[in-house]
């Protein structure tokens, strides 16, 4: 055991800590960009990822048509016919892989006549942290695309959550599930503004939390709830969710509220990020 | 003649360093890509397994603390280019602990299956330890417990139960390497 500490091989150990050491300093102080060593790692990874996740999201469809390949062979009129339905599955699958992809350009397309202010990046969901339990995760779209930290990220039904770093070729989102995403929204009916603010034990439900309402406010379940454009983050009147359920905090003095998103945060494929908007950066008062 | 010797031994270490990284390289790069992808592992109960972990410590069994620790730091780079956490921290986590897992192969326990499980449910369990200590206990996330309870641990237990399957990946992939060499 002493030997090995004394060794060259431990020093090259010990160094490679000390580096990572200095690389976490350094990604620490990036605020939303990635590192060098990431963004490097991102530009070869990334490709190699979005093709695994096209493949995997495939192999459902494909999938079907496998079972029947491998038929018994003993009658040629059975085989033949096989091959048919298999072809015909196989012709099925790209229909409704082709389907699900109108579906998508139908929904960019009705984003764009909706908000003809906003600039879009399209990014597909590539990867997520086995660990996290917030619905994280990485889109195949980096600042390449225009896609800038704190970007709001939507699909047609409503906010997903926000860019918190990004790299060339990558962007990883914060969902609306997160503790550490704060956004400004306004309830519909009474115009109430407030914070959102998840928990981890919400999110393993899929909903989040808002903060600070006012106890007259009169917010009800049921109502919906959509962004309020303050601070200039995100685009006023985006749909966020629909409140669930209202208590009272413990002070006596304002209220909570539980919110389910619009959007389908639990099977998410592809994504718009809003790269800019009329009044971003503005202080709305 | 000696020195024609020394070159070819030279050119085989090269030759087997080559075969070594790349072999290991891909079943890193596979699993990293395979663990990240949104349908890759099947979830049960929401809770997906990491690989990258149980493949650190069987790479390290079979090569010792050097390339354990290299492995680990390699791994964990991978893991972190996807995660939300500090670029870095898993890769330092992981690094540390290819090269304890290569030192106690050496030092104390057998290269088998029962070593690998042990070794890995150790690991596995002071990783997760760890992590949720840094990154929840340290700056009091809400919940710290129930994501230690609903979500930490029991990605270990995936993890960890997965391990064989890792265990014998490597030790065909080393094998194939060996048996390259001899050829």
């Amino acid at each position: 055991m002493k030997e090995f500490f004394k060794s060259i091989g431990f020093r090259i150990l010990a160094g490679l800590a000390l580096l990572l050491v200095g690389v976490m300093i350094y990604a620490a102080s990036t605020g939303g960009l990635a590192t060098v060593p990431a963004t490097l790692g991102g530009l070869i990874v990334t490709p190699v990822q979005s093709a695994f996740t096209w493949v995997s999201d495939g192999i459902g469809a494909i999938g079907n048509t496998v079972g029947g390949a491998f038929s018994s062979e003993k009658d040629e009129q059975i085989a033949a016919l096989q091959e048919e339905v298999n072809a015909l599955r196989r012709q099925l699958a790209e229909y409704e892989s082709a389907v699900a992809q109108n579906a998508w350009y139908a929904e960019i397309l009705g984003l764009h006549e909706q908000h003809t202010d906003y600039t879009f990046a399209s990014g597909k969901v590539i990867a997520v942290d086995p660990t996290d339990i917030c619905g994280n995760f990485t889109i195949n779209a980096g600042s390449l695309a225009g896609v800038k930290p704190d970007d709001a990220v939507i699909t047609a039904e409503g906010l997903v959550g926000a860019v918190s770093e990004v790299g060339l070729t990558y962007a990883k989102v914060r969902t609306v599930l997160d503790p550490d995403t704060k956004v400004s929204v306004l309830l519909s009916r009474s115009d109430e503004t407030a914070y959102t603010g998840g928990t981890p034990a919400l999110a393993q439900d899929g909903r989040f939390k808002l903060f600070y309402l006012e106890r007259t406010s009169g917010a009800a379940a049921g109502d919906l709830v959509v962004t309020s454009g303050i601070g200039g983050v995100f685009p006023a009147g985006l749909p966020v969710g629909r409140i669930t359920e209202v208590f009272p905090d413990s002070d006596g003095m304002t209220l909570t509220a539980t919110v389910e998103p619009f959007a389908p945060l639990s099977s998410l494929k592809n994504v718009m990020v809003i790269t800019s908007f009329e009044g971003q950066g503005e202080v709305v008062p | 003649m000696t020195r024609k010797n020394g070159l070819g031994g030279g050119k085989r270490m090269l030759s087997h360093r080559a075969r070594t990284v790349v072999g290991y390289g891909l079943m890193l790069a596979m699993l990293a890509v395979w663990q990240a992808a949104p349908h890759g592992f099947p979830a049960i109960a929401g809770v997906r397994p990491i690989p990258l972990v149980a493949a650190t410590v069987a790479v390290a069994m079979f090569e010792g603390p050097l390339a354990g620790g290299i492995t680990g730091m390699a791994a964990g780079l991978l893991w972190d280019i996807y995660s939300a956490r500090l670029f870095g921290f898993r890769a330092l986590l992981l690094l540390i602990a290819g090269c304890a897992v290569g030192l106690l192969i050496k030092q104390l326990l057998r290269n088998n299956l029962l070593s690998a499980l042990l070794l890995t449910g150790g690991t596995g369990l002071a990783l997760t330890l760890l992590d949720w200590f840094f990154c929840y206990v340290l700056f009091r996330q809400p919940d710290a417990l129930f994501i230690l309870w609903r979500r930490l641990l029991p990605a270990f237990l995936y993890t960890w139960a997965l391990s064989p399957l890792v265990y014998g990946l490597t030790l065909a992939i080393t094998r194939r390497i060996r048996h390259s060499e001899k050829n």
